[in-house]
């Protein structure tokens, strides 16, 4: 290299990083915000370590983008101050990982994540900071009619609905996450083939919700497996705006199931539910109006076996279910609760329990105002064969 | 060669607004350089194309909106159905211009848009503001949008993809934020068949274009089928601007909200269908909220006949709460004179629903 070749290298060089250090600094918020906008399909978008506060929503559009932060406790994108739109982050894109980073205190929901594909969350935090109140967003993680979703390692604090709410979606892994004070903690719902484990589900109204509801345009929620998971003291005062239907979780519920088939739910340790280890109900029980002809209202093939339970029923955070027990002068209700709705002319078992300890089960005769409920353990004793894992590339 | 520098600078200094619309490639930072609307002139008028009005309009904090369609040379809009958006071939510019009438000492006037006087004349550039020009381009690949934001001077707009908030005054004191949507929030709104990538105009159906009738009578849709804008077929109106009752209600809602809640939108998550063609259960009858959160404002159905305070629909049109409200983007106001309509119309609607219950 001749000396005036590498002089104007050096120059060049030089004239580069003043122009670094010299140009204005730029706002990190919009500088985010640009990259979202701009991104190229494959790219990977760095948030770097900050809290960075933002008055509008962010939007993602592109597939295959990777969103990586440095960890949820380091990145934080802080809405506290959102003046327009509904969530914090709204992913339309197929192929896209969220990874390290929080969202906190969005005005609607945290992070929507609308007709995904293959959508990977990992650990990634939505918090409402303010505790458990009915004015913050409804769902902290929320894919709805997505197919192929992986949300692992992260955490979901104060949402007014759900957590983590996946909705008419399929294929789906929920693991390892911290769900806290929630009104609902995870809540699978209209999803079909769906393995909810090792989470540690806390404090929450209700800590897991598998639903089916009706006027949906995905319908047959099924094939869900709820396993292995930590629920614990899950008792929080319902806090949901009235008229969502987790309005009508009583508080101090484990696991509930509302209308879904193909339930298992097994191996879980469920301590400390005022209400219910384990809540199994129709729609019906909700007394609300009923006429889409295409909905199913009926639970079927519920599988309930080998959980640890311990203090339950205590103090039914609902009056049919109060009034049970004290018409049966019961310290405690039973761990596991089906309502006794029925297809008709069904006459075969909806949910099947053994290997849950000593804490038994009742059929309510709800269908019948209530009359005569079953405290045998007759309508329990059956067993169903295993739902298969849930195969999802890349989730080992 | 610094003489071929000098010869390049003075072409481009005389070739300064070109002749003919930018109808694709790269977006022109400036507005002016779309050579689509004339930016100096007074009223803002079209240098290409012609302005248009929508008697039922999607409410933007009530702003004003100046409309214009430039087609390409001997393009023609085909028509899709009564009620769905035209379709208008590649070449097609569609501008929306937003502002609003000056008040004192630097506030805005928010009051209901004469819409009739501003389709014909323009705006009196003197007295409005001008806030942002969103364009939709109908380039070989798709349609494409993005705003255009105006400097404080209303003499230019620049490209604004990443968006922004302005703060405004209206003139009662109330200070709002202004959104100029970024490009995935254009698309949040314009990609109407959800997951698509396609983006599509919402506002030129039509039956609402056939709903206003100029000044001296003229039906606007005559109008354009006259010009060969439009291929002649027959149309059937919606209600005339200012109306009230179960249609006006009907085309409020399609124009306000159905470009999300139909059966492919954003929103088919919800199963509440707000186009005009919607039967009434499909608009949300007896309708238990799904993802409502707080936008359930405690009530039970989307709409209980009879009962606009029982609502959710009425409750989120009338919030202003970006958590709550409906349209969910778009506006910090309320339109107070759409949330009457929509209570009058459900006030009127016959029938009831089951009272709830829980376990």
């Amino acid at each position: 290299m001749k000396w005036s070749n590498f002089s104007g290298l050096a120059l060049l060089l030089v004239v580069a990083l003043a122009a670094c250090t010299e140009a204005p600094p730029t706002d990190p918020a919009q500088a985010l915000r640009e990259a979202l906008l701009a991104a190229e399909p494959g790219s990977t978008i760095t948030i770097p370590e900050g809290h960075f506060t933002f008055d509008r929503s962010l939007s993602l559009g592109v597939n295959g983008v990777t969103l990586k932060g440095a960890g949820h406790e380091k990145s934080i994108l802080d809405f506290a101050g959102q003046l327009a739109g509904a969530e914090g982050l709204l992913v339309a894109a197929e192929d896209v990982t969220l990874e390290g980073f929080a969202v906190l205190d969005a005005k609607g929901d945290a992070i929507k994540m609308n007709q995904c594909k293959n959508l990977v969350v990992r650990g990634v935090r939505t918090e409402w900071t303010g505790g458990p109140k009915s004015t913050n967003g409804a769902y902290g993680l929320y894919p709805v009619q997505c197919e192929g979703v992986l949300i692992e390692d992260s955490v979901a604090i104060g949402a007014s609905d759900a957590g983590i709410y996946v909705g008419q979606s399929k294929n789906i892994i929920v693991r390892r996450n911290e769900v806290a004070f929630n009104v609902a903690g995870i809540e699978i719902e209209n999803s079909t083939q769906a393995d909810v484990y090792e989470n540690n589900v806390v404090d929450n109204t209700g800590g897991i919700l598998v639903f089916d509801l009706p006027d949906l345009p995905v319908q047959g929620g099924r094939q869900t497996r709820v396993f292995r998971n930590r629920l614990a003291h899950n008792n929080t005062a319902n806090f949901a705006p009235e008229g969502n239907i987790v309005g009508t979780v009583p508080a101090g519920s484990g696991i509930m199931v509302n209308s879904n088939d193909d339930i298992e739910i097994f191996e879980n340790e469920i301590i400390d539910h005022q209400t219910a280890a384990v809540l199994v109900v129709s729609y019906l029980i909700t007394g609300r109006p009923l006429d889409d002809p295409n909905y199913d209202p009926f639970p079927e093939k519920i599988s309930v076996h080998h959980n640890t339970i311990e203090n339950t029923g205590y103090a039914p955070d609902s009056e049919p279910l109060l009034a049970l027990k004290t018409g049966a002068n019961l310290p405690a209700l039973p761990a596991i609760i089906w309502d006794g709705f029925q297809a008709p002319g069904q006459a075969g078992p909806v949910v099947c329990a053994h290997d849950n300890g000593e804490l038994g089960a009742v059929a309510l005769d709800a269908p019948n105002g209530f009359a005569a409920p079953d405290f045998s353990g007759a309508p329990f004793a059956c067993e169903r064969p295993a739902l298969p894992p849930v195969v999802l590339s890349g989730a080992e | 060669m610094p003489g071929a520098g000098l010869v390049v600078v003075a072409t481009l200094l005389l070739g300064c607004g070109p002749a003919s619309p930018v109808r694709d490639g790269p977006w022109p930072e400036r507005l002016s350089d779309l050579a689509v609307l004339a930016s100096e002139e007074n009223p803002l008028r079209p240098v290409a194309g012609f302005a248009y009005t929508l008697a039922h309009p999607l409410f933007s904090d009530y702003a004003w909106k100046y409309r214009t369609i430039s087609l390409p040379e001997g393009g023609a809009a085909a028509v899709v159905s009564n009620d769905e958006t035209l379709a208008f071939p590649v070449g097609t510019i569609i501008t929306k211009t937003f502002a609003y009438p000056e008040g004192s000492g630097g506030r805005v006037q928010t009051t209901a848009a004469p819409a009739l006087a501003a389709a014909e004349a323009g705006f009196p550039r003197a007295r409005v503001r001008l806030v942002e020009t969103r364009v939709l381009r109908h380039q070989a690949s798709g349609w494409e949008a993005v705003s255009y934001q105006w400097n404080a001077a209303g003499t230019e707009a620049f490209l604004a993809p990443a968006g922004a908030l302005v703060p405004l005054t209206a003139e009662a004191g109330k200070t709002f934020p202004y959104l100029i949507p970024d490009k995935n929030q254009c698309a949040g709104c314009h990609e109407t068949a959800m997951g698509t990538k396609v983006l599509k105009p919402i506002g030129p159906k039509p039956g609402n274009l056939a709903a206003h009738s100029f000044a001296d009578g003229r039906s606007q849709y005559a109008v354009w089928q006259q010009a060969g804008w439009v291929a002649s077929s027959p149309v059937t109106p919606w209600v005339p601007a200012g109306s009230r009752g179960a249609a006006a209600a009907h085309a409020y809602l399609d124009a306000n909200c159905a470009h999300c809640h139909s059966d492919t939108g954003a929103a088919d998550t919800a199963g509440l269908d707000l186009r005009i063609t919607a039967s009434e259960q499909g608009r949300g009858r007896c309708k238990t909220p799904v993802a409502a959160g707080r936008g359930s404002g405690g009530r039970a159905y989307d709409v209980w006949p009879g009962q606009p305070e029982a609502s959710i629909l009425a409750f989120r049109l009338g919030h202003d709460d970006p958590g709550i409200m409906m349209p969910e983007l778009g506006r910090s106001l309320v339109h107070e004179e759409g949330v009457a309509l929509i209570e009058g119309w459900i006030r009127e609607l016959e029938g009831d629903c089951a009272p709830g219950l829980s376990l």
